[in-house]
Formats: C-alpha cells, sequence, structure tokens
C-alpha cells in the first residue's frame, strides 16, 4: 500500500493528470477570448502569489479554518452520538430513519436565516452552519454501521456470551470505525462549505468574505486565486483523509 | 474421429513481467466426443484456471486449447460453463436465472419457458421458479446454476466443483442424474472437482494435477462399467484408483 | 469514496415503508415538537422575534398560497431544479460509462471528482456570476455540473463494483457493449446507481437554492433571503417549509420510481 514504486500504470495516471491541468488552463485561456473579464491563468498565479503572503489574508484563511473545525467538531459529536444510540435498537431506526432521510434531501443553507436569528452575528452562525451542513452524513453512517455491525455479528456476540460491554468495545467500535471515518472525511468538505456559505452570505471575516470582497471590486484574477487555494486545501484534506483511511481499513477491500 | 478438447503444451503465468506468477507449467490433454472427464488436484493447484482456458474466458500464456481441431479464442456456442462461485443474478427469479442464457441467445419466449421450466424440473427444484436466489440455499442454488447451463444444451459442458456447496447425499444424487442426462446427450463433459469419489463416480478419466506450478501429473482411467452401483464404487479397482489418487494428493500437499 | 456509495446503498437494508402503527408515531412525534415548540414560545422561554410560532407560520403558510409572490418563485425553482436534474442525468451517465470505461481516466481523475463533490464546489459560483451573470442560466449551469460529477462517479463505482463472477457469467455468453449493459451491468449496478442520482438531485438542489439564496436571483431561495432582510421572520419560516417540502416530494418520488425500475427486471 505504502510504496511508491513508479510502475507504468501509475505513469500513465501521472500523465493523464498533467494532461488534464494542461487542457483545464488551455479552456481558461480560449474562455478568456470569449469572456474578456475572464483572466487568465498566468495573471492567477501572479495574483494569488502577490495575495496569499498578506497576514490579513491568512487570517482570514484562519478564521474559516477555525469555525469549520469547530463545526465539524459539532457534527462528529451529535452526529455520532446520536447515531449510536438510535442504531443500537432496530425499533429506533425504523422509527427515526424516515425522519431523518427526509432532513436529509433538504439543501441545508435554507436554515441559514434561523441560525442567524439565534445565533446573530460573527463566527457563531457559521460554525452553526458548518455544523449542520457536516451533521447529516455522520448520523446516517452512524447509525447505519451500528446497525449493520450489530445484525451481522449478534449471533457471534451470543455465542461466546459476551458481554454488552464486551460487545461494544470488540465488535461494535472497531466495526463502525471505517464507515464513521468516511463519513468525517466527507463532513470536512461539507463544513467548509457551511462556513464559507455563511460567510458570504453573511459578510463580515473569513475566505468568504475575502471572496466577497475581491467580487465587488473587480478583481476577478484575485478571487479565483483564492477560490482555488480553498479548494486545493480540500481536496488535498480530503486525499490525506482518505490516505490515512485506507491505510487503517485494509481488511475492508470491496 | 476428432478430439473434441485438446489441451496441448499450455501454461498460464499471471502477473507481469518482473513479479510473473506462474500457476500452471505444463498442461496437455486429449478429450474425446462423449467422454466424461474429471479434473482432480490440490487446492489452488489451478483447476478452474485450466478449465477458464477452455471455456475462452482466459488465455494461454503458451500453447494452445482447441476444440475439434480449432483453437479456442473467445466463448463459443458449443460450450456451457457452471461457475465455482455463486453466479447466480440476484434481481431474476429462478426461471428467470434458468432462462438467462437462452434469452441471450435469442430463443422465443415460449421455446425458453419450457425448457427452463424441464431443466428445473431436472434438478428437482420444482415449485421454486418464482422465488428469488437469496430466498434459497446455498445447494439449491448451485442447482439453479446446473439448469442454467444445461438449458444452453452445449455440446460441451464445462463444470466447476459444480456440487461443492452440496451435502455428501444430494452430491450423490446430483451425480447420477448428471450421469443420466450424459449419458443420454453424449455431451462432453470436463467436471473439476476435490472429491475423490466423486470422481470416481462420474468420470471415464481423471486429470490429476499436481500442485502449484502445476502440471497434470497422471491421467488415470476408470474402467468401471457403466452405469455404476454402489457397489461397483467400493469394488476391489475402485479403491485401488482411490489408494493411488490419494498417495499423489498427499505425496504433492507434502503429507506423508 | 465507497464509503458514500454504501452509505447510501446502505439505506436500502431498511425498510422505507414502516408500518402505519410507526407512521402514526412519526406524525404524533413531529406534531408534538411543534406544539412543544408553540408552547415555549408562547409562555416567553423563547424569544418570538428568534422563532416564529409554528401556528403562526402555519397562517402566514396558508396566506402565501393565494400570492402570485409564491408561486412565481416556486415556479422559477422548480424549473431550475427540473432542468438541472436532467441534464446532470445526461451528462453524468454518459460521463460514467465513459469513466467506468476508461479505468486509467478514472483512476487519474478520482481524487479531483471525489474531492470536488466533497469539496464546496459551489463557491465557483462567483466565476460563473462573471461568466453568465446572476441568472437562471447560471444557477442551472452550476446545479447540472454539481449534479453530474456525483452521478457518474457512482455510476463507475457501481460498475466496478459488480461481482466479477457476473461479468464472466457475460463473457460465457458473449456479451457485450449494451447488451452487456442491459442485461447486467445497470440491474447489477442499481441500488449504488440511484443512491448516485439521489446524491446528484441533493447536489442539484443544494446549487439551485444555495445560489437563488446568495445571488438574490429568483426562486424560493431568493425568497428566504429577501424576506430575511426585511426582517419578515414568519415569512422565512414559511419559505423555508415551502422548500423543506419541495426537497422531500422530489425525494419521494425518486424513491418511488426507484422501487418501480427494480421491480422490473
Ligand atoms: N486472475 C488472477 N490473477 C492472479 N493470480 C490468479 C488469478 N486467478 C488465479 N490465480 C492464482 O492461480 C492459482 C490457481 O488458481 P485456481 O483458481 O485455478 O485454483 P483452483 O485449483 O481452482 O483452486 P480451488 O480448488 O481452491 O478452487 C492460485 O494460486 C491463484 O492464486
Ligand atoms: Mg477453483
Amino acid at each position: 500500500m505504502l510504496q511508491f514504486r513508479v510502475s507504468p500504470n501509475l505513469l500513465s495516471i501521472l500523465l493523464i493528470q498533467a494532461a488534464a491541468l494542461v487542457a483545464a488552463a488551455l479552456a481558461m485561456n480560449a474562455l478568456g477570448g470569449i469572456f474578456p473579464f475572464l483572466p487568465g491563468p498566468t495573471h492567477i498565479v501572479e495574483e494569488g502569489a502577490q495575495l496569499l503572503i498578506r497576514p490579513e489574508i491568512l487570517q482570514d484563511f484562519g478564521v474559516t479554518l477555525l469555525e469549520a473545525s469547530f463545526g465539524l467538531l459539532i457534527a462528529a459529536g451529535i452526529g455520532i452520538s446520536l447515531g449510536l444510540v438510535i442504531g443500537s435498537s432496530a425499533a429506533l431506526v425504523s422509527f427515526a430513519n424516515p425522519l431523518i432521510l427526509a432532513l436529509y434531501s433538504v439543501p441545508k443553507i435554507v436554515f441559514l436565516p434561523i441560525l442567524m436569528l439565534i445565533f446573530g452575528t460573527g463566527m457563531g452562525p457559521k460554525i452553526a452552519n458548518a455544523a449542520v451542513h457536516a451533521a447529516f452524513p455522520i448520523l446516517l453512517n452512524t447509525l447505519v454501521a451500528t446497525r449493520d455491525t450489530t445484525v451481522r455479528h449478534e449471533k457471534l456476540g451470543q455465542s461466546l456470551c459476551m458481554t454488552r460491554l464486551q460487545f461494544a468495545t470488540k465488535i461494535l467500535l472497531p466495526g463502525i470505525v471505517p464507515p464513521v471515518f468516511g463519513a468525517i472525511r466527507l463532513g470536512v468538505g461539507l463544513s467548509f462549505m457551511g462556513a464559507l456559505l455563511a460567510e458570504l452570505f453573511q459578510s463580515e471575516a473569513g475566505v468568504g468574505h475575502l471572496v466577497h470582497d475581491l467580487y465587488n471590486s473587480g478583481n476577478i484574477a484575485g478571487m479565483l486565486a483564492i477560490i482555488l487555494a480553498v479548494l486545493v486545501i480540500i481536496v488535498s484534506l480530503n486525499g490525506i483523509m482518505a490516505a490515512v483511511e485506507n491505510r487503517f481499513s485494509r481488511w475492508r477491500e470491496i | 474421429m476428432s478430439v473434441s478438447v485438446s489441451i496441448e503444451n499450455v501454461s498460464k503465468t499471471f502477473g507481469v513481467p518482473g513479479t510473473e506468477f506462474v500457476a500452471i507449467k505444463q498442461a496437455d490433454a486429449q478429450i474425446q466426443p462423449g467422454e466424461f472427464v474429471s479434473i482432480l488436484g490440490p487446492s489452488g493447484c489451478g483447476k478452474s484456471t485450466l478449465l477458464d482456458m477452455v471455456a475462452g474466458l482466459a488465455t494461454p500464456s503458451r500453447g494452445t486449447v482447441s476444440i475439434h481441431g480449432q483453437p479456442v479464442t473467445g466463448p463459443d456456442e458449443r460450450m456451457a460453463m457452471v461457475f465455482q462461485q455463486m453466479s447466480l443474478l440476484p434481481w431474476r427469479t429462478i426461471q428467470a436465472n434458468v432462462e438467462f442464457g437462452l434469452e441471450v441467445r435469442g430463443v422465443g419466449e415460449a421455446q425458453r419457458r419450457r425448457t427452463a421450466r424441464e431443466m428445473i424440473d431436472l434438478v428437482g427444484l420444482n415449485g421454486f421458479e418464482e422465488k428469488y436466489p437469496s430466498q434459497l440455499s446455498g445447494g439449491m442454488n448451485q442447482r439453479v446454476a446446473i439448469a442454467r447451463a444445461l438449458a444452453l444444451d452445449p455440446e460441451i459442458l464445462l463444470m466447476d466443483e459444480p456440487f461443492g456447496a452440496l451435502d455428501e447425499q444430494t452430491r450423490r444424487i446430483m451425480g447420477i442424474e448428471l450421469l443420466r442426462i450424459w449419458d443420454k446427450s453424449g455431451k462432453t463433459i470436463v467436471f473439476v472437482t476435490h472429491s475423490i469419489s466423486e470422481a470416481i463416480q462420474l468420470s471415464d478419466r481423471i486429470l490429476l494435477m499436481s500442485s502449484r506450478p502445476s502440471t497434470i501429473r497422471e491421467i488415470i482411467d476408470v474402467p468401471l462399467a457403466r452405469p455404476r452401483s454402489i457397489e461397483d464404487l467400493s469394488s476391489e479397482t475402485a479403491r485401488d484408483i482411490e489408494l493411488r489418487v490419494w498417495k499423489v494428493l498427499l505425496e504433492e500437499t507434502g503429507a506423508k | 469514496m465507497a464509503t458514500t456509495g454504501s452509505l447510501l446503498a446502505g439505506h436500502r437494508a431498511f425498510p422505507r415503508n414502516s408500518k402505519r402503527s410507526q407512521k402514526l408515531g412519526q406524525l404524533i412525534f413531529v406534531v408534538g415538537f411543534f406544539l412543544i415548540l408553540e408552547l415555549l414560545v408562547r409562555s416567553g422561554i423563547l424569544n418570538r422575534l428568534i422563532i416564529a410560532e409554528p401556528s403562526r407560520v402555519l397562517l402566514r403558510l396558508w396566506q402565501d398560497l393565494f400570492t402570485q409572490e409564491l408561486w412565481t418563485a416556486f415556479l422559477v425553482t422548480f424549473w431550475e431544479v427540473g432542468v438541472a436534474l436532467v441534464m446532470s442525468l445526461l451528462v453524468g451517465l454518459v460521463g460514467g460509462g465513459l469513466l467506468y470505461h476508461y479505468s486509467t481516466v478514472r483512476k487519474a481523475l478520482q481524487p479531483v471528482l471525489v474531492g470536488f463533490y466533497s469539496a464546496p464546489a459551489i463557491l465557483l459560483y462567483p466565476v460563473f456570476m462573471t461568466l453568465l451573470g446572476p441568472n437562471s442560466l447560471m444557477i442551472i449551469t452550476m446545479a447540472t455540473i454539481m449534479g453530474a460529477v456525483p452521478i457518474s462517479v457512482n455510476l463507475a463505482i457501481g460498475f466496478g463494483g459488480i461481482d466479477p463472477i457476473l461479468l464472466k457469467l457475460g463473457r460465457s455468453l458473449n456479451l457485450r457493449g449494451p447488451r452487456l449493459m442491459g442485461k447486467i451491468l445497470i440491474p447489477a449496478a442499481t441500488p449504488v446507481l440511484f443512491a448516485g442520482f439521489r446524491m446528484g438531485l441533493t447536489f442539484a438542489l443544494i446549487a439551485v437554492i444555495g445560489l437563488e439564496f446568495l445571488t438574490y436571483s429568483g426562486g424560493l431561495g431568493r425568497l428566504i433571503s429577501w424576506r430575511y432582510s426585511i426582517f419578515d421572520s414568519e415569512g422565512v419560516y414559511a419559505a423555508i417549509a415551502i422548500v423543506c417540502c419541495l426537497a422531500m416530494a422530489v425525494n419521494y418520488a425518486l424513491g418511488v420510481m426507484e422501487r418501480r425500475i427494480v421491480n422490473r427486471f
């Protein structure tokens, strides 16, 4: 798994990735021809290099990072504990699952006004919005995994006369780690999305505010550079977490 | 008469150069039309791989497999296969599963209903037509897979441990059924098994494979008259064959 | 990656149709929740400026039903969601088939695609605003992109996760191309496929409502942000309720469709 030998296959994968990057840059250039106000790739990189060393801008990134992390922490706490409680009982699952699924399909941003009414301004509504966005997949995955693991290994537990505590620590918790971790990974992107959407709407601080400002002041190249930076951060976080996940759940080959 | 299945100088290697993995080192065998041949060998020696190459589902790394003298280049309508793993389509009923091969080959609806019913009857699953695979036991599912292959009425039937999931009695009875079909239809059957007594019960000849990297170590004739009664199967001849096979297998797996 | 697929596919393991007594229980639970909320607001424990009483929201909802403002917004959103959904389905199916077919391309683009749909792709909206302006076209374009990505990724995962023995069966019967698709690939991948549709729908809805909300351009999302900006909190809650109903209805319709199609095979 953790070998980094370059196989012919890996080489072609890297080549395709490089080709995709070049194609994206060329496409931007071509689009720039059609839409004159769209900056070219070099312009974006230059602007980004200037912006991303300014302390106040790094501070904006810090604010967003803080909000998203807090939001994710809250979402994980609530999602996992609620998921464990509901998932431990078949009756509770079939009672609560339709309600949760119904809420799951609602675009969470509609709750932002309520959160702003409750938490006012500042970081509060952003953290809450991040938590609301990230909580549902974590709750659902925990619930499904808890139910699945319990049903699958119930008989084994009984046949070994395991106590509830033994069952929980030796079978249930190890069994739900991979899917719950996967959901938390999904939650990273979602909590960022929650924080950023709130910052864009209630523009006070953070990367969302920064993007909003750059857009309004017509600095499209700078705005694009910031957005790309955020996407790179999130995709990398996602990639790192996926690598960790693979490392620790090798038995879970599909 | 031409040879039905001919395996000549065949070897099979998996993986890319540098990290090759030799599954079959050397295999040669000729199977006559209408013959019932079993393949027996230690677990993991390449029995399924050999059968896949006959079926045209895998290509030999060296050598050729041919059917009536023509090299096999891919799956062929003259052959049908029963797989070792559960291979029913979980979203189809038993009836629809048995019809599947016929449907794919463009057989008309009425005809395929009829054939499928006959085959379901033959494998003793009357009354389960509208059930789904998940509602049947492992052994019953395996019988459905056999019915699906039989429904195609192939000239050559390739079976990879088809009775592996069955209990001893059902296995015997299915064996008798299979022999009856074989006797009536004159099909060529290549039958992979890990049961020595089953191989003796069923086959004209047994291809005995060595452990990996494998060769066909011995080809053993089973000169018992047919139909074979229980007495025949515990006769001196049968016991001699069993002993001979056991000796080779134990030697191959390194046991004493 | 696999987790997302199995997460949503896993829902199938649980009955969606609960028993009648259970439905009643769920109804009582929901009604009870709003009753308690009502009492808490009326008794002054919760601030009425922050949480509007459910009864007043209900009344407002009723009044809204007779206004043109609501119906125009509803139709705009409905239209945008519908077009985006159909388009992302088309784009997603083609994209998923290609991704499955060219496995090297899939491996190469996987981190970007997965990152893309776990990442706030919606953040790219200012780019599309610059290109297309704050209008329905911009919203539909973004919603299509956001919807198509999970659909195609799930399709590729679904095809890739099919039991190899079924593919071998197909090969032994000389099934290829569209016939292999129709007889084995699509039926075997249906659960994951629908999980993908559902995710695509969720993402398309997020894009439509979210963008209407942020850019104040047409539809129910704008209705919410507009009412919020004029401190019409009952109105905000009423509009939220409508969005929730719309989302649940579309999701429910997809569920019915799924059961129909699965029963076909
Ligand atoms: N696609 C493959 N890639 C790499 N190695 C393979 C592949 N298929 C089979 N092998 C290897 O080839 C060897 C033979 O496999 P095969 O399935 O033919 O064994 P078998 O004799 O049928 O075993 P069993 O009795 O357990 O069914 C095994 O060691 C297996 O690991
Ligand atoms: Mg085998």
